[in-house]
């Protein structure tokens, strides 16, 4: 059983970076984990029980772990910065040998094969987005979670609307833009959406909500206005009035609960 | 009744240091010992403890030491007090006890 519970809090560990801190803080909490199971089966319960019991005290380790990383210089950041260093080289080097070798042998040109540095450095964007979150996210640094969150969709602007639009222009002489910026307004409802269902809690909750609300159902008629009449430089005109309707009732709420 | 660790706030290191002053101990047995003295109306994370022993070692107030591997290859740690973690209980100690008769004199209730 003693296993199982060493097996348990090396899996809650997995997700950290193996700092001397963060090492020596699950072994610690690993052998108060022992020592409840010893306690509980003392005191007459079964081992599943004792377990289970012994278990829980590992229900709040994230903020044990916060707490470590911040009184010890943030350790397991500068080591997740180190391996980002790193792989940002090894990346960067693997693209360029592939852009060479694609420009120089395969295709004898260098004529269209930058794309391949563009999606490459999009795509590299994205990736250091996610391990921010990540890193924000395992160490419960809630503030800095939610603003990452909001970074990993715009870091896939790019990726999404920027990278196809320009292969469209480059590879098959075909101009999309007009048209393909209509991912950021739906990337932005996404996000907002997610965000309000994962993190809007509290005070601030309702006005989080009704502007995302708000944004929502102004794209679903900027859309439906468009496509029906084809006034498409003029109908973006719908979230203008939402900012304005969204900025008045922030405005008017203010007041009311200052005269309150 | 059960309260939560908030009513330690400001009081944990206090609370261990008083423990360790009776002699070494480990992380379950101080944590254990603040639960049983609190008539199990007391309910107080591991995380809060943890917490409080990093604070506490990097103030200079504790020490700690590796013990042998137990059953299973666990370790316990153990704390002890140093010499400044003396001196910072018997002055929290003692501004706890003049905080004590005042609140009495002010919440107190019995002469209302």
């Amino acid at each position: 059983m003693k296993e199982e519970l060493k097996k348990y809090a090396w899996r809650k560990f997995r997700r950290y970076p193996k700092t001397k801190e963060i090492t020596e803080l699950r072994e610690e909490l690993w052998s108060m984990m022992c020592d409840k199971f010893d306690d509980c089966v003392a005191e007459g319960a079964d081992e599943k029980d004792a377990a289970r019991q012994a278990k829980e005290l590992m229900n709040d380790c994230t903020a044990a772990v916060r707490d470590v990383e911040v009184n010890s210089s943030m350790g397991a950041l500068r080591r997740m910065l180190v391996g980002l260093l790193t792989f940002s080289a090894a990346f960067m080097l693997a693209l360029t040998c592939v852009y060479l070798f694609l420009s120089l042998v395969t295709l004898k040109s260098f004529d269209k094969t930058w794309m391949l540095i563009v999606a490459g450095s999009f795509v590299y964007v994205v990736y250091v987005a996610v391990k921010l979150y990540n890193y924000a996210r395992h160490f419960g640094f809630s503030g800095l979670t939610r603003v990452a969150f909001g970074g990993v969709f715009l870091s896939l602007v790019p990726l999404l609307y920027v990278l196809p639009s320009l292969a469209a222009n480059v590879l098959f002489d075909t101009n999309i833009w007009g048209k393909s910026w209509l991912i950021v307004p739906l990337l932005a409802a996404i996000w907002l959406t997610a965000d309000m269902m994962l993190f809007a809690h509290g005070t601030k909750a309702f006005w989080w909500e009704f502007a995302a609300l708000g944004f929502l159902v102004t794209t679903v008629i900027f859309l439906a206005f468009s496509v029906f009449t084809g006034a498409w430089n003029v109908s973006w005109l719908v979230y203008v009035l939402y900012l304005v309707i969204v900025a008045f009732a922030i405005y008017f709420a203010e007041l009311r609960k200052r005269r309150a | 009744m059960s309260y939560s660790g908030e009513v330690l706030r400001g009081h944990t290191e206090t609370v261990i240091l008083a423990i360790l002053r009776g002699g070494d101990s480990y992380g379950y047995e101080i944590l254990k010992r603040i639960l049983d003295a609190g008539d199990g109306m007391i309910d107080i994370k591991d995380a809060t403890i943890y917490t409080a022993f990093k604070r506490m070692e990097k103030d200079g107030l504790i020490t700690t030491y590796w013990g042998d591997e137990g059953e299973g290859g666990a370790r316990r740690k153990y704390y002890s007090i140093t010499d400044a973690g003396r001196e910072y209980h018997e002055r929290k100690s003692r501004e706890w006890r003049e905080l004590t008769v005042i609140l009495d004199r002010l919440i107190g209730g019995d002469e209302a």
